[in-house]
C-alpha cells in the first residue's frame, strides 16, 4: 500500500470516528433529555397497624392515604420536580412495638422513601420516629402522646394537639359547656389503657385536675386488651364520678367498656380520647348509633367547616364519612407535598427541612383543627387546636374548634 | 376491699373458671394421650367463634344451637389433621411437634386474616350485655350459660371416658400407650380421635365464648397461655386436674384485681405457674413418675 492510500485511508476512519461520535453523543443527549422529561415517582411510606388490635385504625389511615395520593398525583404530582408522582408504600406494624419497629427499618431501610407517615398509636410512633430519626426520613404523626414531640428529633412532626393539650383545653371546653347547661362536672373517673397516648393524657388529668377543680374518683388502668369490662364497670359505679374519661384504644376494650357501663347502668358520660369511638365496627359492636347518642371525643382531626365536599367525594368512594384517621392522614400527605414543592425536590432532607419552615393558612394541608400548620423547632404544630366530636341522631358532628364546627355540642351521655 | 368485692370477684372468677375448663379439658386430652402440646388449640377456639358468627348471620340461630354442628364438624377436622399432618411427625420428636403446631397456629390465623379480615365482629344477642342482679352482686348473663354450658360438656366427657369403651381406650393410651398396643389397641387411630375430641371441644368453646367476647383472627391466642398454665397446674395427663386448675386460673386472675392495678392482673396467674414448675412439675394431680 503507497502512502498515499494510507493517508486516504486514516482520513476516512477519522471521518468516521467522527461522524459516529457526533452521531452517539447526539443519541444521548436525546434520551437524556426524554428521560428529563419524564415525571419519576417518589414514595412515601404509610406504616400503620393493618392487623391485630388496631388493624382496623390502620386500614382507615390506608383510605385517606391512598385518597390524597390519587388527589395530588390527579392534580399534577409535585409541580417544582417536574410534575414527580407519589408513590405509596405500606406497611402492617403488626401488634407490637417491636413488630412496628422491624417494620419500620425494612421499609425505611430500603431506600428511596422521602417521607412517612403513621402509626395511630403512640407507643408505636415513639418506636418507629427512632428509626426514621437514625435514617433521616422525615415523619408526620398525629400519634397524641406529648413525648412523641419532645424528645429532641429533628425528623418528627405532629399535626395536631398533643394529649396535654386535650386534656387542658379540651376538658376544659367540655367543663365549661357541662357548667354552662345546669350540669357541672366535678369529679372524674379514669378508665383507659396504658399504651403511651393513655399514660400521657392520664398524667395530664392528674396535673391540670387542681386548675379545673376536678377531683379523681376512680383510676382504672388496664393493659390492651380489656379482659374484663364489667370489673371495670362495676369499680366505676361505685364511684359515681360525673364524668368518664375513656381511654380504651381497642376497638373490643372500647366497645366492651361502653357496654359494661350500660349494662351495670352506670350514669356518667364518657369522654373519649380518640376516633376509635366513631368507627363503623364500634357501632356495629355497640348495637347501633343511637345506643351512643350524645357520645363526645376528642380527637386530632375529623370532617370540619369547610371539608363537606372532600367527605361527600370520600364517601363516594369508601362507602363511609372521614374521621380522624382518614382526614389527618389526608392532610399529612399534602403538607409532605407542600414540602416537596417548596423543596423543589423529593430528598429527604429537603423535605424535612421544608416541613421545619412550612407555614400553611390554606389548602388541603390545612385540613386540620385550627386550620394552620406551623411546626416549631420540637416539631409540634403550634397552631393545631383541640377538635371534639360527638354524636348526635346517627351523624358525627363536629362541635369543637368553634371556627371548624359543623353543630353546637348537646349534653353529653 | 370490702366483703362485698370479694364475693363479686370470687363469682365473676368461678364462671370465668368454667369456660377455661372445657378449654383447657381438649389440651389436657391430648396432652395425655399423644404427650403433645397442641400450641394450634388458640386457633381452633377461633375458627370456631367465625363458624359460630357465620353460621349465626347466615341462619339467624342462637350459638348455643349451633355449637352442637360446630363441634361435630371440629371433630372430624379435628381426625383429619391429626392423621394427615401430626401423624408425620415421629413420636417422641417433641421440638418437631411443636413447631409443627406452632406453624400451623400461624396458617390458622393468617387464614382467617384473610377470609374474615382484621376488624373485630361481635355477635350482639339479648343476653350478651345482660346481668343479672342479686342486689349487691351481679352475674353476666352470658358468661352464666357459657359456664353451664362448659360443665354439661365436662360431665360428658367424664361419662364418655369412663363408660364407654373408647373412651376406657384413651385411657389407656394415655396411661401407658406400649402396653395398649400391646393389648392391640390401633394407638394411631386413637391419637386421632383424642387430637379430635381436644379440637372440637376448642371449637365448641369458641361458639361460647362468640356470644360475648369479640371475634378476630387473634382471638383465640390469649387463651393457649390460659390453657397451659391449666393443664400444668393440675397436672399433664389429668383432665380432672386441668379442670381444677381452669378454674384456680380464672379465680386467682379475677381475685388478683382486688389487690392489684388492672394492668398487673396476669401476674400471680403467671407466679403460680412458675412455681408449680418448680416445686411441683408434675401438677397437683398428675403422676410423679411414669411407669
Amino acid at each position: 500500500m503507497n502512502s498515499h492510500s494510507t493517508q486516504s485511508l486514516r482520513a476516512r476512519f477519522s471521518r468516521r470516528a467522527l461522524m459516529l461520535g457526533t452521531a452517539l453523543s447526539l443519541g444521548v443527549a436525546v434520551i437524556g433529555s426524554a428521560q428529563a422529561a419524564t415525571p419519576q415517582t417518589a414514595s412515601i411510606a404509610l406504616i400503620v397497624p393493618l392487623s391485630g388490635n388496631w388493624g382496623e385504625q390502620g386500614q382507615l389511615m390506608r383510605e385517606g392515604a391512598q385518597f390524597a395520593i390519587k388527589k395530588i398525583n390527579e392534580s399534577g404530582g409535585i409541580k417544582a420536580t417536574g410534575g414527580t408522582k407519589l408513590k405509596l408504600v405500606v406497611a402492617d406494624t403488626g401488634p407490637s412495638v417491636e413488630t412496628a419497629v422491624s417494620a419500620a427499618q425494612r421499609v425505611l431501610g430500603a431506600g428511596d422513601i422521602s417521607a412517612a407517615v403513621g402509626c395511630w398509636l403512640s407507643s408505636f410512633t415513639l418506636g418507629t420516629t427512632e428509626i426514621a430519626e437514625r435514617m433521616q426520613i422525615p415523619w408526620i404523626t398525629f400519634s397524641y402522646a406529648d413525648k412523641v414531640t419532645s424528645r429532641g428529633y429533628k425528623y418528627t412532626f405532629r399535626d395536631n394537639a398533643p394529649s396535654s393539650w386535650q386534656v387542658s383545653k379540651g376538658l376544659e371546653e367540655i367543663l365549661a359547656a357541662s357548667a354552662a347547661s345546669g350540669h357541672p362536672i366535678k369529679t372524674i373517673a379514669i378508665a383507659g389503657d396504658n399504651t403511651a397516648a393513655g399514660e400521657a393524657s392520664h398524667a395530664a388529668i392528674k396535673k391540670y385536675a387542681p386548675k379545673l377543680g376536678l377531683k379523681i374518683v376512680s383510676e382504672q388502668i388496664w393493659t390492651p386488651p380489656l379482659s374484663d369490662p364489667d370489673s371495670v364497670a362495676s369499680a366505676l359505679k361505685q364511684a359515681k364520678p360525673d364524668l368518664i374519661w375513656g381511654g380504651a384504644t381497642t376497638l373490643s376494650d372500647t366497645s366492651g367498656l361502653i357496654q359494661a357501663l350500660r349494662a351495670h347502668k352506670v350514669g356518667a358520660p364518657v369522654l373519649g380520647a380518640g376516633s376509635q369511638f366513631l368507627t363503623d365496627a364500634f357501632i356495629n359492636a355497640v348495637g347501633g348509633a343511637d345506643k351512643v347518642n350524645g357520645l363526645a371525643t376528642i380527637v386530632g382531626d375529623g370532617v370540619l367547616k369547610g371539608m363537606e365536599k372532600l367527605n361527600a367525594e370520600f364517601e363516594a368512594e369508601y362507602h363511609h364519612p372521614m374521621i380522624e384517621d382518614m382526614a389527618d392522614t389526608y392532610a399529612e400527605f399534602w403538607m409532605i407535598k407542600e414540602a416537596m414543592e417548596k423543596a423543589k425536590s423529593t430528598d429527604p432532607k429537603k423535605v424535612r427541612d421544608a416541613l421545619a419552615s412550612l407555614d400553611i393558612t390554606s389548602g388541603p394541608a390545612s385540613f386540620v383543627p385550627g386550620g394552620e400548620v406551623k411546626f416549631d423547632s420540637t416539631g409540634q404544630n403550634i397552631k393545631a387546636a383541640v377538635a371534639i366530636q360527638q354524636w348526635q341522631n346517627g351523624k358525627i358532628v363536629t362541635v369543637a374548634p368553634a371556627n371548624a364546627a359543623t353543630g353546637k355540642l348537646m349534653p353529653l351521655r | 376491699m370490702g366483703l362485698t368485692s370479694v364475693v363479686q370477684h370470687a363469682i365473676d372468677g368461678v364462671l370465668i373458671g368454667g369456660v377455661y375448663a372445657l378449654l383447657a379439658a381438649g389440651l389436657a386430652l391430648i396432652f395425655g394421650v399423644m404427650r403433645m402440646a397442641n400450641f394450634a388449640q388458640g386457633g381452633f377456639v377461633m375458627l370456631g367463634m367465625y363458624a359460630a358468627l357465620s353460621l349465626y348471620r347466615g341462619l339467624g340461630l342462637d350459638p348455643y344451637i349451633l355449637s352442637l354442628p360446630i363441634g361435630l364438624v371440629a371433630l372430624l377436622v379435628g381426625y383429619l389433621v391429626e392423621r394427615a399432618i401430626i401423624e408425620r411427625v415421629p413420636p417422641g420428636e417433641v421440638d418437631a411437634q411443636m413447631l409443627l403446631t406452632i406453624g400451623l397456629s400461624y396458617v390458622i390465623i393468617n387464614l382467617a386474616v384473610i377470609a374474615f379480615g382484621v376488624t373485630p365482629q361481635t355477635i350482639v344477642l339479648a343476653y350478651t350485655h345482660d346481668l343479672w342482679d342479686f342486689g349487691d352482686f351481679y352475674a353476666r348473663k352470658a358468661l352464666v350459660f357459657a359456664c353451664l354450658a362448659s360443665l354439661l360438656m365436662m360431665a360428658g366427657l367424664w361419662a364418655f371416658l369412663h363408660h364407654t369403651w373408647l373412651g376406657r381406650a384413651l385411657r389407656a393410651t394415655a396411661d401407658d400407650r406400649d402396653a395398649a398396643e400391646i393389648c392391640g389397641m390401633r394407638v394411631s387411630h386413637l391419637q386421632g380421635v383424642a387430637f379430635a375430641i381436644g379440637i372440637s371441644f376448642a371449637a365448641i368453646a369458641g361458639a361460647l365464648l362468640a356470644t360475648f367476647k369479640p371475634i378476630s383472627p387473634t382471638a383465640g391466642e390469649p387463651y393457649i397461655l390460659i390453657m397451659f398454665i391449666a393443664v400444668v397446674l393440675g397436672g399433664i395427663g389429668s383432665i380432672e386436674g386441668a379442670v381444677i386448675g381452669a378454674f384456680s386460673v380464672g379465680l386467682i386472675e379475677q381475685m388478683s384485681n382486688l389487690a392489684l392495678p388492672l394492668a398487673l392482673e396476669d401476674v400471680p396467674v403467671f407466679c403460680l405457674f412458675v412455681l408449680t414448675l418448680f416445686l411441683r412439675p408434675s401438677g397437683l394431680f398428675g403422676k410423679r413418675a411414669r411407669v
